[in-house]
């Protein structure tokens, strides 16, 4: 009885894959992979290179189709055949250094294919450049950047500061679940500490973040559950006080 | 909150970096500060040595204003496609070829409206398969608009049999496109400057700027976020191609003669516009201003030289140092500031 109420108390399920298969030109990249995530929930997503983690990403992103299998959506399947469809479900993807142009400002980057619209005539559709700094401004002093402006080109920024730009645009668009590829990578320990938190605090702002990574130790402090794929099958879907670093060293290994 | 903004803003800008560093650090910021000093020290040294340095006679003054727009409105055209991360070496023959067909269809009697619709449709339509070639199956543009290049050339020699049309579009239009307003101003000059502003609106304040830029600085980045890349590169294609068309218009109907196969290695001046202007050959960097400068300076700098009675390869000589040192000094501000 008592583990049913537990059950109950996180049972909000936000998404759901079940049977994703993805075959690539004769390779069987993911197999048979079934997994739920909670609302609010911080799950990391691990395993080696080429156990299949970015072939799940790129399914759930909507920047390829699994061959096989279902995805629901807070209890609807979905379709999901393009990075749109993902976006307009709420589902946010953040790649490791693909997530920016480097010649942009932050707040034209926040706004990238969103662009608040001052009025629409036909094809015109003249930008809102003052609401974008302002609202800009807004999002980033969600994620602690009191100091930097809007029009800060992103290549004047550091790694971290670039991850606390994306993670602010998701923010801003009231994204509900965010898929952070490898976000910790190539970061000083500084910075790794640093976007560590705000993924932490993405929980507390209802959001659920699916971090992807292969340095566990990155993952395991915030993480509450996490899942564990090797040459494309899920091997481990486990809470985290149900398990340990070393246990799961082990399974990845 | 607006307040708030405009502050934090002028904190960031004056405490970071001074604002001269600011300036130098854009993109068209050597190239305007180089432009300045020239045009002062020509204008002193023609104000002092008014008889053998005539920089500031009326008769070089109408000259400038004439010879600019022509490349100007061309490197507009090509800058957006490069800063969109393309290349369109095609420009020069759609240039001549689009102002031979206005003259045809003008010739066989029809308005002059129709002549001019006529050029633009066959702008468009090479814009589009530039476009379509390159995003389609991913052959790099560079390579696809040589290829149109040579066909266009042709096809242009083709459809004239290489004998120039000559005609008189009507006074109201010549007046419109070539007039002179005030005495000093030429009407090229003042097209110019309406379509630098409409492309500096187009970059910067239109949604299809920002993509522009986002396709040419990051594709994946842009695709990730749901921009419909092929769409957009297409586009500025098109848009090139059109900034071709009106060049090449305005270039004929003032002198009356038109043959197709005017102007060789046009679109190298214009690629050479933009990288004086400041444009990253590898997209995703570059201004409006910066291109229309660097086209004011080519120009500038062959009067220079014509006036002051130096050897025509002078003009070829600077063009490729300003190439290679321009494009350096651009590479080491970046990393500096």
């Amino acid at each position: 009885m008592s583990s049913i109420s537990k059950n109950n108390n996180n049972s909000s399920v936000i998404m759901e894959g079940k049977n994703l298969n993805k075959w690539y030109k004769g390779i069987h990249a993911l197999k048979n992979v079934s997994f739920e995530l909670g609302e609010k929930e911080v799950v990391g997503l691990v395993g080696d290179n080429g156990a299949g983690k970015s072939t799940l990403i790129k399914i759930l992103s909507g920047a390829h189709r699994q061959d096989e299998g279902q995805i629901f959506f807070q209890g609807n399947e979905v379709s999901l055949s393009s990075p749109r469809d993902s976006m307009n479900l709420g589902i946010e993807t953040i790649y490791q250094y693909t997530a920016l142009v480097p010649q942009m400002s932050i707040a034209r980057n926040i706004f990238i294919g969103r662009e608040p619209v001052l009025f629409r005539l036909g094809p015109i559709a003249y930008i809102d450049y003052k609401k974008m700094g302002i609202e800009a401004l807004e999002a980033l002093r969600n994620v602690g950047f009191e100091l930097r402006s809007p029009d800060t080109p992103i290549d004047e920024l550091s790694g971290g500061e670039r991850q606390g730009v994306t993670i602010a645009r998701a923010m801003y668009f009231k994204t509900k679940v965010m898929i952070l590829d490898e976000p910790t990578n190539h970061l000083s320990i500084k910075e790794t500490n640093k976007v560590l938190g705000w993924v932490e605090d993405l929980k507390h702002q209802g959001i659920t973040a699916i971090f992807i990574t292969h340095n566990l130790h990155h993952v395991y402090p915030i993480a509450d559950k996490l899942i564990v794929l090797s040459r494309g099958e899920k091997i481990a879907d486990i809470k985290k006080e149900d398990t340990s670093i070393e246990e799961l060293t082990n399974l990845i290994v | 909150m607006s307040g708030e903004y405009t502050n934090s803003l002028k904190a960031n800008r004056y405490i970071q970096k001074g604002l001269f560093d600011r300036f130098r650090a854009s993109p068209a910021g050597n190239v305007i500060l180089v432009f300045l000093l020239v045009l002062l020290t020509c204008s002193i040294v023609s104000l002092i040595y008014p008889d053998n340095f005539r920089f500031l006679s009326k008769p070089n003054l109408i000259i400038l204003q004439r010879a600019i727009p022509t490349l100007g409105i061309m490197s507009i055209g090509v800058g957006i496609l490069m800063i969109t991360g393309e290349f369109d070496l095609s420009v020069g023959a759609v240039f001549g070829l689009s102002a031979y067909i206005m003259a045809m269809v003008y010739s066989a009697g029809m308005p002059i409206l129709v002549g001019v619709i006529a050029a633009l449709l066959v702008g468009i339509i090479f814009g589009l398969i530039n476009g379509w070639i390159t995003t389609s199956f991913g052959i790099p543009s560079f390579i696809t608009t040589l290829g149109t290049l040579f066909i266009i050339r042709s096809g242009g020699r083709l459809v004239s049999d290489n004998v120039p049309i000559i005609f008189q579009v009507p006074d109201w239009f010549k007046t419109l496109m070539t007039g002179r307003m005030l005495g000093y101003i030429q009407m090229q000059f003042v097209w110019f400057i309406i379509i630098a502003i409409i492309a500096w609106i187009i970059l910067n304040r239109h949604t299809i700027g920002n993509h522009f830029i986002s396709v040419g600085g990051n594709q994946m980045s842009s695709t990730q976020v749901g921009i419909n890349v092929k769409k957009t590169k297409i586009l500025a294609f098109v848009l090139c191609s059109i900034c071709a068309v009106i060049a090449g218009i305005m270039s004929v109907i003032r002198v009356g003669v038109v043959n197709t196969d005017a102007k060789p290695l046009m679109e190298l001046e214009c690629v050479a516009a933009c990288v004086m202007g400041g444009v990253a050959l590898t997209g995703g960097r570059g201004s409006i201003v910066g291109v229309a400068v660097g086209a004011i300076m080519f120009h500038l700098v062959k009067d220079i030289i014509i006036l002051g009675k130096l050897p025509a390869y002078y003009l070829e000589l600077f063009i490729g140092l300003v190439i290679v040192f321009g494009v350096t000094l651009n590479q080491i501000a970046k990393k500096k500031y």
